[in-house]
């Protein structure tokens, strides 16, 4: 019975197990318990970690968003435990690629995403995440580098900063959009870049927010994923890649960009112009755009990526941005390190600090 | 007369070189130029085919004859890819006039001929999975 119950759980109900599982431990562990704030969004988010390994897996992605415990009201509450799953719910098939149960409710306030190793649960009107890890020394590389990572898009869109698939990088806080679809380079450019002076905010997902005429990129992760027989080219990203040790599924070495040394992170920045990597083979150079073409470079996958979020909404505001946004391609040939040279005049005249 | 419309899960969006289209069905993304951009916005407007050809030649450097030939083969383009349908005039109050032809003093600007290019792979097999992105899509 205890088996049929469960199999019926709703999405409200998947986060409310989830809840009380997270206050009872909360109340009952003498394991470390870490309260932090991040800033996400230009809002601040409140983290309660009970679990020691937990807490380092949480926070390293986003080192670069931490600051000090503030007494404003959080945007956004994630509260998560290691351990014991939330009692009377019998375990998952332990499948380690298997896809996750999603349960959205109709009017889409609920949503719960589950795994056997791993259950996530958010409240969109209350603005509250609530996960479960079984042990968090058996999360993927890929769920270490961009932890929640459904949650957190479906937030951003929620507060009006869509994340897009793009990476970022800046220069004195402008900045360059890096997009394009899988394998098109977005995070050979940004470690380039990163590794030359610019700023770095992300290679793969980043919120945009319009607002009186200007884009506002914001920084997600610090986390990256690149392809690990092109990294050599990149001595600070492969030091970094070294002290993580870990590989996805896609065979792609995850980097933390604050272990690049140095590397700077910047949160935010103002968009200046679009890059569109593609990689072409012999010399390495920059070409204009035409709207068009980046918007076939950037809707596709940024427009699917936002659970539950509606393609026409997404498609008119891409088509907004590309209109409004200069966009180059970039054509990577085999002289990758000319990257920051050619790209740093798209933001200003002044060549990043170590290519001068 | 033949008129047709958009097909109601089309999206699209006008830029300042073309036109992209989504189709919801099918997941495909579609580019037009600027010259398949102008016949687009007539026949999306429900202007007859054999109207838009005088509408074509004031805006393009392109006689009747060619302007008519290449919209016939690029609205069966459009037909092929199910992004526009066959619409019954006589269910329309009545057909619909050219719309916002240029100027007459308005230069006209070279004519190639109209093109729409089908995006390789459909949205759903480039796309990652939103909430298992490391994951292959199911079929």
């Amino acid at each position: 019975m205890a088996m049929d119950s469960a199999m019926t759980l709703s999405a409200e109900s998947s986060f409310h197990a989830l809840e009380t599982g997270f206050t009872r431990a909360f109340a009952r562990s003498r394991a470390a318990i870490a309260e932090f704030e991040i800033v996400l969004a230009a809002r601040p988010v409140r983290l309660r970690v009970v679990g020691d390994g937990l807490g380092r897996w949480i926070s390293r992605p986003f080192a670069h968003l931490r600051r000090p415990l503030t007494a404003a009201p959080p945007a956004l509450r994630i509260d998560l435990w290691e351990g014991a799953p939330p009692s009377g719910v019998p375990p998952m098939p332990a499948s380690p690629m298997q896809p996750s149960e999603i349960l959205a409710s109709d009017d889409a306030r609920w949503l719960s995403q589950r795994k056997p190793h791993i259950w996530m649960a958010f409240d969109r009107h209350a603005s509250h995440i609530v996960v479960w890890v079984a042990d968090s020394r058996t999360l993927t590389a890929y769920e270490q580098g961009r932890p929640l990572h459904s949650q957190l898009l479906r937030w951003h869109a929620d507060v009006g900063v869509p994340v897009v698939h793009a990476g970022m990088v800046a220069i004195d806080g402008d900045g360059l959009l890096i997009a394009g679809p899988g394998g098109s380079g977005k995070s050979t450019v940004a470690l380039a870049c990163a590794g030359a002076g610019f700023a770095y905010l992300a290679d793969d997902y980043v919120g945009l927010a319009h607002q009186d005429g200007a884009y506002t990129g914001h920084s997600v992760y610090c986390s990256s994923h690149v392809d690990a027989q092109h990294i050599g080219h990149f001595p600070a990203a492969a030091a970094a890649a070294r002290r993580s040790g870990l590989l996805t599924t896609e065979g792609k070495a995850l980097l933390f960009v604050t272990d690049m040394p140095g590397a700077r992170l910047d949160a935010t920045a103002t968009l200046a112009a679009i890059v569109l990597p593609r990689v072409r083979g012999g010399i390495t150079r920059v070409t204009p755009a035409t709207q068009v073409e980046a918007m076939i470079q950037l809707a596709p996958t940024s427009l699917h990526m936002i659970p539950l979020a509606s393609f026409s909404e997404g498609f008119a505001r891409l088509s907004r941005l590309v209109s409004a946004t200069p966009a180059y391609w970039l054509d990577l040939g085999d002289d990758v390190e000319r990257i920051p040279r050619l790209l740093a005049p798209l933001l200003t005249a002044r060549l990043p600090r170590l290519e001068a | 007369m033949r008129a047709f419309a958009k097909h109601p899960e089309v999206i699209y969006t006008e830029l300042e070189d073309g036109a992209v289209l989504l189709h919801l069905d099918s997941g495909f993304y579609y580019s037009l130029d600027r010259v398949g951009l102008e016949i687009w916005r007539q026949v999306n407007a429900g202007v007859p085919i054999e109207a838009i050809a005088p509408a074509l030649t004031q805006r393009f450097e392109v006689g009747q004859e060619t302007a008519a030939a290449a919209i016939d083969a690029f609205v069966d383009q459009l037909v092929r890819e199910r992004v526009i349908a066959p619409h019954d005039p006589a269910a329309a109050a009545a057909p619909a006039a050219p719309t916002a032809a240029a100027p007459a003093t308005s230069p006209r600007t070279p004519f190639q001929a109209p093109t729409i290019v089908k995006h390789d792979e459909p949205l759903h097999q480039v796309s990652t999975h939103p909430f298992d992105p490391q994951l292959p899509l199911a079929e």
